[in-house]
């Protein structure tokens, strides 16, 4: 096993290298720059230029970063002036708390309601949590946080709007997971239902076993598969922020940061956003194949 | 003997779904005594399978019990409340099934299972409640049982699978043992072993035991008496010796007619057509459409169940006092005799 897991930690770190060396050179193939569009006059461009050693060749540019990263050193963002690891280390743990929070709901309240709704396969329950979950899918996350900011933060006043000083996580988080709790709660269902039809639940059943212990004992565990399947790389993307649920609510997450870096053409900070999720993919990757084989015993890799 | 174990009087199930009513069962009845081996036999659709779910109380959610009765030790088993019918599934009446790859839960090990069933039927827990699965393996013949305590089902052969739904059956000490195909998915030399322990522990036990499949050979093995089911109804239902050697429902002579016995160089002769189709039951004899010596009334009214010897019964026209008497008075010799 730890073999195994040494093995799979060397092609992760391969993954990343290649991401991250990838990301780089397309970046700088779209043509522009961070300091084309706007007005400046050639002597400053070209100061700015020099300055991020944007005028040196490719190559060059490619193993000054990469001996920048070996330091821990992820750049001066291009646009703001700040440094990128100041910026993660305000606006990440935000990000990362809200994320955390919305995907254990999400995934949590999205088996039970699944495991119920196949449980009761056919009857109201199940076709009303059928219903509403395709709804919460169809939704966009925009109209929803609008929805709940207005409802709750506006007329009803249950909750602050948020700030630094007075977090309230409790709509940003609703927000944020009602769409992962949807998906998982249809998942869930679907292995469910496919689990209970299985032989060895006729034997639980034959055996005496109660409907619950059936349930939750030897229908459960082989329904989680496809919910671990989901869970990992959701977990990598939730954690990383919502620019929409982000900008809203007003929270000073890293969410934006992915999408202005890119308009904004901030090489270092598209390179530290992409870095930072191709890291967390690969983590979730590596603890989704550990969970599989403690799951089920018939999964091994060596 | 005293008073029956299982007593299934005049049972009908039928499934309802949008296409409308599949007569699964209609009006089957037979004993099962203390210690007894019934077969029961047919082909696919005959009611085999539905038969025993409808003891167990596990039909599916389009299958009701439309008429009979099915008593368990002279209790009617449509009185009671869930919690008995859950008690009954197990204690009463234990179940093993046709395929031991799939009914064994992938996911937990054989320790876990069987002493799930030890704590739910005797009380038993930790220490105790695994000691007692210990000796359930041993007694089911399985070597090194501490050692298969934490393996998982996908470690062992089909073989050893069987035996370990049987050593989970057995856990509950249960008054009947249901085999629902008990060999069908194992190798022919692991079939035989497989059915000398189910007539070991009979012996041992005393419990009653009912072997559900459409191979006639381990019928005629381990069986003391057979029931012959098609579509839905009793054919015929006899001992071992009055099924294979007397048989008086065209049907039973079809199914043994279609057996290979290794000495006839003959192709064997299978039965003609299809099974019946639950949904549309014909007006007359449910086998009429396939049966070769099928008289005129076969077709227009459904045949009574007549016993021909003692305990023999048979469900055909050919059987009824005055066909015979009609045969008798044409001067010729009924076939079958």
């Amino acid at each position: 096993m730890s073999k195994t897991i040494f093995r799979r930690f060397l092609l992760s770190l391969l993954t990343i290298i290649l991401i991250c060396t990838l990301t780089f050179f397309v970046m700088h193939i779209i043509p522009g720059g961070p300091f084309q569009q706007k007005k400046l006059s050639d002597v400053t461009r070209e100061a700015l230029n020099e300055r991020y050693h944007l005028n040196e060749p490719l190559i060059t540019q490619y193993f000054l970063y990469l001996k920048g990263l070996l330091k821990g050193d992820l750049g001066v963002s291009i646009t703001d002036g700040r440094s990128i690891n100041e910026i993660i280390r305000l606006s990440f743990p935000i990000s990362c708390k809200l994320g955390l929070a919305a995907v254990s709901l999400a995934l949590i309240a999205g088996t039970v309601f699944g495991t119920l709704a196949a449980y009761q396969k056919g009857k109201f329950l199940d076709k009303l949590i059928l219903f509403l979950s395709t709804f919460t899918t169809a939704i966009p996350s925009f109209v929803l946080s609008i929805l709940l900011l207005f409802v709750f933060c506006v007329k009803l006043k249950w909750f602050p709007i948020w700030s630094i000083h007075s977090p309230s996580y409790v709509l940003p988080v609703l927000a944020l997971s009602m769409y992962p709790m949807a998906y998982t709660t249809r998942l869930a269902r679907t292995s469910m239902l496919e689990a209970l039809g299985q032989d060895y639940i006729r034997t639980a059943k034959a055996k005496g076993l109660s409907s619950g212990k059936v349930l939750f004992r030897h229908a459960l565990r082989n329904s989680l598969i496809p919910i671990i399947t989901f869970a990992g790389p959701e977990i990598a993307y939730i954690v990383t922020g919502s620019m929409v649920v982000e900008s809203i609510f007003n929270i000073a997450g890293i969410g934006s940061s992915f999408v202005t870096a890119i308009t904004a053409r901030d090489y270092t900070m598209i390179m530290a956003t992409t870095l930072l999720l191709a890291i967390l993919m690969v983590i979730m990757n590596l603890i989704c194949d550990i969970l599989y084989q403690v799951i089920d015993p018939r999964i091994r890799y060596d | 003997m005293s008073e029956p174990v299982l007593k299934i009087q005049d049972l009908s199930v039928s499934f309802f779904d949008r296409a409308g009513e599949a007569k699964a069962l209609s009006g089957v009845s037979f004993d099962l005594e203390k210690g007894q081996i019934l077969g029961i036999v047919g082909e696919s659709g005959s009611g085999k399978s539905v038969t025993m779910q409808a003891i167990l109380q596990i039909l599916n959610s389009e299958g009701r019990i439309t008429g009979g009765k099915i008593l368990f030790k002279g209790e009617d088993m449509s009185l009671w409340s869930p919690q008995k019918v859950r008690a009954f599934r197990g204690k009463g009446c234990a179940m093993i099934f046709q395929d031991p790859m799939t009914s064994l839960n992938p996911l937990l090990t054989i320790g876990k299972q069987i002493t799930e069933a030890v704590t739910l039927h005797t009380g038993k827990r930790g220490r105790e409640a695994y000691q007692r699965a210990v000796e359930l393996l041993t007694l089911v013949g399985m070597n090194d049982p501490e050692r298969r305590m934490k393996q998982y089902p996908h470690e062992l052969s089909g073989g050893r699978r069987q035996r370990i739904m049987i050593a989970m059956a057995l856990a509950s000490e249960p008054d009947i043992l249901i085999a629902d195909e008990p060999t069908t998915a194992l190798d022919v030399t692991v079939q035989a072993q497989i059915l000398e322990l189910i007539l070991e522990i009979r012996n041992k036990l005393g419990m009653a035991v009912i072997i559900v499949s459409h191979n006639l050979g381990i019928i005629a093995e381990v069986c003391d008496e057979v029931l012959v089911l098609y579509g839905g109804s009793v054919c015929e239902k006899g001992t071992v010796q009055d099924i294979f050697y007397h048989p008086r429902h065209e049907y039973t002579k079809g199914l043994l007619a279609s057996i290979p016995n290794g000495q006839s160089r003959d192709r064997l002769k299978p039965i003609g057509g299809s099974p019946v189709n639950v949904r549309h039951l014909p007006a007359g004899c449910a086998f009429c459409p396939r049966c070769e010596e099928a008289l005129k009334i076969c077709l227009t009214d459904k045949p009574q169940t007549l016993e021909v010897s003692p305990g023999h019964i048979a469900t055909c026209w050919r059987n009824d006092p005055e066909y015979r008497q009609y045969l008798e008075n044409m001067g010729k010799e009924a076939h079958h005799d």
